[in-house]
């Protein structure tokens, strides 16, 4: 009955994005786990409506390439995930093949049970507490994207780092391909890291399949007391001049009392990129150490939008966002540290720097600070640039030649994100 | 083996120096001094290529090539090495890195083969050793949060690994408390040999008291107005440089 409602209502909104939902709700079994979840997210995508330039999250973003693809759910018909795995995370490994949780192409052998991955499916049937918590969220949650993702999962995963463990990296890899051009997937993951827990997470986003739309939520929880180190990486692009991908990335992170988190991102480029990230500090004394790195080329678009909320006492977030700008590709980055009522003694410090390679290239950039309580020190900046000559001719008057200098600034600027990264492989691959 | 021949030029079309002439010969260490804004260190960045400062007149001759006609970086594969009066911090290029880059790009210009990675880390700790300078150099970003003092010995660290055969120190002096200048002098004087000339830029006689020059020049009005040895340092040390700024007409 509520799934017949939410068909009609799509049925009385306009565009093939809402035919397209309507279709896979109404097609979806009676009585499947995850009908719930996928109702919300279609109630939530019906009040959210379909994003344009006029909405502040959407500002920089062509909203007409993601408003006329169509939403048709991939199958699963990658034959292998071709997953590379680290050689720090051996035996600590997670496949998420379009949109899927894999356990056969998944291996913690070598997790000594400190890690824990289930089918999201299995969770939500049987956690009532999380099937809870993940409707609350999808109500609440302002990015119609991650609306989409609810309305149309099919699977998921959900990862649990028991309580106290002190585990090696964890490399989860989410990957597309070998599926129909023009489908759309889905990926949805949860990571819970219980209190006291130290870990280090890498998530691997290959994503950049020609007229695939990939539409990944990831929703992470970092318990009392724990310390995360979360990487995701976008690696190299494999798309072809004139092919097309879009792929939109919501992050949602919750940090508990005396919890720290530092996270580096770091996206090579691909024609459509966004990054939508609500990072919350809801336990007094958390911290999060923030980098990224996005570096788009050609004619790529990258975007971040990303709010910072501190809502406990004596919270720190530590912000750095860097952006290489070449040939004519344009990024943007709206990001905003939000000191609710209450979070007395909260410190933020806020830095996006662009570095424009290219006279073509654009960079558009918002560093925003809300506060609504006193007692805090905060501070926000951007700056705009080309390498700059002092530093170019002092290299130069080195003997290196002025396209290594060039590249040698590059990769010092790029390096104060990337030398965060604290696994060595992932670094070189990031740092390459 | 450095001519330099009625030298003008300035930034920004205006003028500086007006007329440099000097003669720099194998091992000899050359002295400029002059008070502010007399043209010193507008003369070593054009010796260097910076591509900000413009030549209007005269010439640079190096081992008989034209010095103006090369790019910066040719300049320094070939020898010609400017120690900055404020040497450039790059965050995120690691000093050690750097270091082998440079020694890299002069080994090829030379048609040699690069520096094995571990060759090269062990000349670089015996020149750190050698200048004492703590191993905590070989990690940092190369100039960043150094205070003057480790600019100015990470300046003679990279003297030491391009051996160039002309090394301009550009005020190398600057900034440095007594002991610091000490250690810098002395790690001068360490890399000084028969084949290789320095040209000290300072405006106080005390660092020529560590090195000693050869020939001191007094620079004023973007000329060099006086010419001599150690001597007429010496008298800077008790007059100044009122006599030649009335020469050059200040």
């Amino acid at each position: 009955m509520v799934t017949e409602q939410a068909v009609k209502r799509l049925q009385d909104c306009s565009g093939v994005v809402a035919d397209d939902l309507a279709a896979h709700l109404d097609s979806s079994p009676i009585g499947a786990v995850l009908t719930p979840a996928n109702v919300a997210g279609t109630e939530r995508f019906i009040e959210l409506g379909l994003p344009h330039s006029k909405h502040e999250m959407f500002t920089y973003v062509n909203t007409g390439t993601v408003n006329s693809h169509r939403y048709i759910t991939a199958g699963e018909t990658l034959p292998s995930p071709c997953m590379d795995v680290p050689p720090e995370c051996s035996g600590r490994s997670i496949a998420i093949i379009n949109g899927s949780y894999r356990p056969e192409y998944s291996d913690l052998t070598g997790a000594d049970g400190q890690i824990v991955a289930r089918h999201l499916g299995d969770v939500v049937a049987n956690d009532r507490l999380f099937a809870g918590d993940l409707i609350r969220s999808i109500k609440n949650d302002k990015d119609v994207f991650s609306a989409i993702n609810s309305a149309l999962i099919k699977e998921g995963v959900v990862i649990d780092i028991v309580e106290n463990a002190i585990t090696e990296p964890l490399f989860i890899m989410s990957k597309t391909g070998g599926i129909n051009e023009g489908a759309v997937t889905t990926p949805r993951l949860s990571i819970r890291a219980g209190e006291n827990s130290r870990s280090t997470v890498i998530i691997v986003t290959d994503h950049n399949q020609p007229d695939i739309f990939t539409d990944s939520v990831f929703e992470i929880t970092v318990g009392a007391k724990a310390h995360m180190d979360l990487y995701m990486i976008q690696p190299g692009k494999k798309i072809k001049k004139g092919e097309f991908s879009q792929s939109f990335t919501r992050l949602k992170v919750v940090q508990n009392e005396n919890s720290y988190a530092s996270f580096v991102g770091a996206s090579a480029g691909s024609p459509l990129l966004r990054s939508s990230v609500e990072w919350r500090l809801t336990g007094k004394g958390c911290k999060v150490d923030y980098k990224s790195l996005s570096q788009p080329a050609g004619a790529d678009v990258a975007h971040l939008f990303a709010r910072f909320v501190h809502t406990a006492p004596e919270c720190e977030s530590d912000i750095v966002i860097r952006n290489i700008v070449r040939d004519s590709a344009s990024v943007s980055t709206d990001s905003t540290v939000i000191v609710s009522r209450g979070a007395f003694g909260s410190v933020s410090r806020q830095l996006v720097n662009n570095l424009m390679l290219s006279g073509n290239g654009r960079a558009d950039t918002k560093p925003n600070l809300m506060i609504f309580n006193d007692d805090v020190k905060c501070s926000h900046g951007a700056t705009f640039g080309q390498t700059d000559p002092e530093q170019l001719l002092y290299l130069r008057s080195r003997g290196l030649s002025e396209r290594r200098a060039v590249s040698v600034l590059t990769e010092g600027f790029s390096g104060v994100v990337t030398d965060a990264i604290k696994v060595p492989s992932i670094r070189e691959m990031v740092a390459s | 083996m450095l001519e330099i021949k009625d030298l003008t030029g300035g930034f920004e079309g205006k003028d500086i120096l007006k007329g440099i002439s000097l003669s720099v010969k194998p091992g000899e260490v050359h002295s400029i001094m002059g008070p502010n804004g007399s043209g010193k260190s507008t003369l070593s960045k054009i010796v260097a290529g910076h591509p900000g400062y413009e030549v209007t007149g005269g010439s640079i001759s190096y081992n008989g090539a034209d010095l103006l006609a090369m790019e910066p970086e040719i300049r320094a594969r070939k020898g010609i090495f400017l120690a900055y009066q404020y040497p450039i911090e790059i965050p995120g290029v690691n000093n050690a890195e750097f270091l082998r880059m440079a020694y890299n790009a002069k080994l090829k210009s030379l048609g040699q083969e690069e520096a094995d990675p571990l060759d090269f880390d062990e000349l670089l700790r015996e020149k750190m050793k050698f200048l004492d300078i703590d191993e905590k150099f070989r990690e940092r970003s190369v100039n960043e949060g150094f205070s003057g003092g480790e600019k100015k010995k990470n300046e003679i660290l990279q003297m030491a690994i391009l051996n160039p055969a002309v090394s301009i120190l550009d005020e190398i002096d600057s900034g440095l408390d007594i002991d610091a200048l000490k250690v810098v002098a002395e790690g001068v004087n360490r890399l000084r040999n028969g084949n290789s000339s320095l040209i000290l830029i300072t405006h106080y006689p005390r660092l020529l008291n560590y090195i000693k020059p050869d020939h001191v020049h007094v620079l004023s009005g973007g000329r060099i107005v006086s010419s001599g040895d150690f001597s007429l340092a010496l008298e800077l040390e008790s007059a100044g440089y009122e006599r030649y700024t009335a020469v050059a007409g200040e």
